[in-house]
């Protein structure tokens, strides 16, 4: 069944289906939340959170064609939520974080420079090259115009040519 | 950019990794403690205290709003209309937002502000049934603007408020770019947690337009006394319990551009999101459902929470002279599969009217099936719970190939609850298929 029917079925009170919805979703779910977040637990809380507004919201979605676009905004929100409480006790120190040691070899310098990247700028990323998001569902995803979706873009792939080229990929910021 | 750049992040996008299992466990626990995933199938009906007229059902409270209170609200001022050759919203794909133009309800505002360069103008808004809708044109040589079709995308960023009060909504945006004029609608539908008054203000802050940060910032008195003349609104204040929740209806209003219904909920904190609204005419025709939204909720004493909530419907030209409302707990929402029978009829080999009967006596009778050149039909006609006329139906070939619905359900008889649901073309035989909840029955013959 495709997403679209297992929208419509959830939405109908089909709950199996939107267990199916999650369940596709879960790689998603998981690297989006790490672009934002820090620690894999924080990403689980911030889906697990947005599992359950997602289930009892349901019905506010029209096309099921956008429920992905829809999950993906609130899954952003509710990281946004997390790193402001971070934000708010966690003091501004260089952090340095070990690198995401279950990656392929061919792709640890890459996810290294992307994890050193400004939240906003991995977000973007994250979205454009691993969800195949276009940029007006980027733009209505984080709530930014299309113009700033594609200087982030631009931002973000500059940055990585210098940090893969330069191999100036030395650590990671904690959230500023 | 560099060309192995983009080629990595193309692999890297394409590169699937494993979710780490406590990850994947973390989310196979939320998904089983959602509620409802250990609903027990009630063997007996719910005790229902109702407040009005009788209707008993296992899981849907049915009350009856009658219209005869229908008003226009007064204006308490009406606005000096500037008029304006051609209207954004008379362009606009929405055929709701078309309707503000064809019956001349928006507003003529024409206020503009230019900062960095960029001329912002709000040409006209709507204000009605729940939703706002901002009609805007932007002049700039500076920037480069986008259409954006299909409500995708975001061509401006804002802040709103309503008479100096957050307020819940949720924007969408159209926008064209024709001979280097930009026009664009914002679009919001909206939930408040207080009551508005005759003509509110809305202060729009724009903070960035096209990715340039600045700040154009409006104060827009919204509303006319054309939209309160094609407004039928009404504060009926029916209420209808059930077990220790209590709704009332505060507010019924119809506009040809949209329509809501506003409900004062009282509940147990733990049975926040177990009920839904389905809304129907007088005869018993659902009358659509184009979203909803909740206010701010209130914390009661013992465990008891106050919130709004709103039912947004489409537009209607005419109100109906009253309403029914059908609340549905749980059951009608996301409910444990398990507990969900999914009934196949295959049409070909059934002898129809063919009759699936469910828990709370409620009946939906196949009456017959079409298959045209150009698309296949369905006939049904339901009995008891009206929420039935809009249930799950699927139709499938001798593949098993899902044949795609086409229209919303249609009433075909005013006489009878009959319906008829069109899908695309088939040939062969097909087999229609819907879910309904399993009951434990224990029959007793003396």
């Amino acid at each position: 069944m495709n997403a679209e029917m297992l929208v419509k079925r959830a939405q109908l009170g089909d709950k199996e289906a939107f267990v199916q919805l999650i369940k596709d979703m879960e790689s998603s779910l998981y690297k989006v939340s790490k672009a934002i977040l820090l620690s894999d637990s924080e990403c689980l809380d911030a889906v697990q959170e947005t599992i359950l507004i997602a289930y009892t919201n349901l019905h506010q979605v029209r096309e099921p064609k956008f429920f992905k676009t829809w999950i993906t905004r609130i899954l952003i929100n509710e990281c946004n939520k997390i790193r402001k409480v971070q934000t708010k006790v966690v003091k501004m120190d260089v952090y340095l974080e070990p690198s995401i040691s279950e990656q392929r070899e061919i792709f640890v310098d890459l996810q290294t420079a992307i994890d050193s990247l400004e939240p906003d700028l991995r977000t973007v990323i994250t979205l454009y090259y691993y969800e195949d998001l276009s940029i007006k569902e980027i733009g209505t995803i984080l709530n930014i115009a299309v113009g700033t979706v594609k200087s982030r873009l631009n931002r973000a792939r500059a940055k990585l040519s210098s940090l893969i080229e330069g191999h100036k990929v030395e650590g990671r910021l904690l959230h500023e | 950019m560099n060309k192995r750049v983009e080629e990595l992040l193309q692999s890297w996008g394409n590169d699937k990794e494993q979710v780490p299992d406590f990850f994947s466990k973390g989310i196979d626990d939320v998904l089983n403690s959602l509620p409802g995933s250990n609903i027990k199938v009630d063997e007996k009906p719910k005790r229902i205290k109702w407040l009005g007229k009788g209707l008993i059902a296992a899981s849907v409270l049915t009350f009856g709003v009658i219209g005869s209170g229908f008003v226009s609200p007064a204006m308490a001022q009406v606005l000096k209309e500037i008029p304006i050759i051609g209207s954004i919203f008379g362009g606009s794909s929405d055929t709701s937002l078309q309707i503000i133009e064809e019956q001349g309800l928006a507003s003529q505002l024409n206020e503009t502000i230019t900062y960095n360069g960029i001329s912002l103008t709000i040409t006209e808004a709507f204000i009605g049934g729940g939703r706002i809708a901002i009609a805007y044109t932007i002049e700039s040589d500076d920037i480069v603007l986008q259409n954006i079709n299909n409500e995708q995308g975001v061509p401006l960023s804002f802040d709103a408020k309503l008479n100096g009060q957050q307020f819940d909504y949720i924007s969408e945006f159209e926008q064209s770019v024709n001979n280097g004029i930009v026009t664009g609608i914002i679009n919001m539908n909206y939930g408040l947690s207080y009551s508005l008054i005759d003509q509110p203000t809305l202060f729009l802050n724009v903070n960035e337009i096209a990715g340039v940060q600045g700040s154009w910032n409006f104060e827009l008195l919204l509303g006319n006394e054309a939209t309160s003349e094609v407004t039928e609104g009404f504060a009926p204040l029916v209420s209808a319990t059930w077990d220790d929740a209590t709704f009332v209806v505060e507010r019924v209003e119809f506009t040809p551009v949209q329509s809501q219904v506003i409900f004062d909920s009282t509940m147990p904190r733990q049975e926040m999101g177990l009920y839904s609204f389905n809304i129907f005419d007088e005869n018993g025709t659902s009358l659509g459902f184009g979203g909803g939204s909740g206010g701010a909720v209130n914390e009661l004493e013992n465990g008891m929470v106050n919130f709004r909530e709103t039912v947004l419907l489409p537009g209607y030209e005419e109100a109906p002279n009253g309403i029914i409302i059908e609340i549905t707990k749980n059951k009608g929402g996301l409910a444990d599969p398990s507990n969900y029978l999914e009934v196949k009829v295959p049409l070909h080999e059934t002898e129809l009217p063919h009759s699936i009967s469910y828990s709370d006596g409620s009946k939906l009778i196949i009456t017959g099936y079409e298959q045209l050149e150009d698309k296949t039909i369905v006939h049904y006609d339901i009995e008891g719970k009206l929420s039935l006329q809009n249930t799950f139906l699927m139709l499938t070939n001798s593949k098993g190939e899902g044949i795609i619905e086409l229209v919303e359900p249609e009433r075909t008889s005013l006489e009878k609850l009959s319906f008829k649901r069109e899908f695309e073309k088939s040939e062969g035989p097909v087999t229609l298929s819907t879910s309904m909840e399993k009951v434990n029955t224990i029959q007793c013959n003396y």
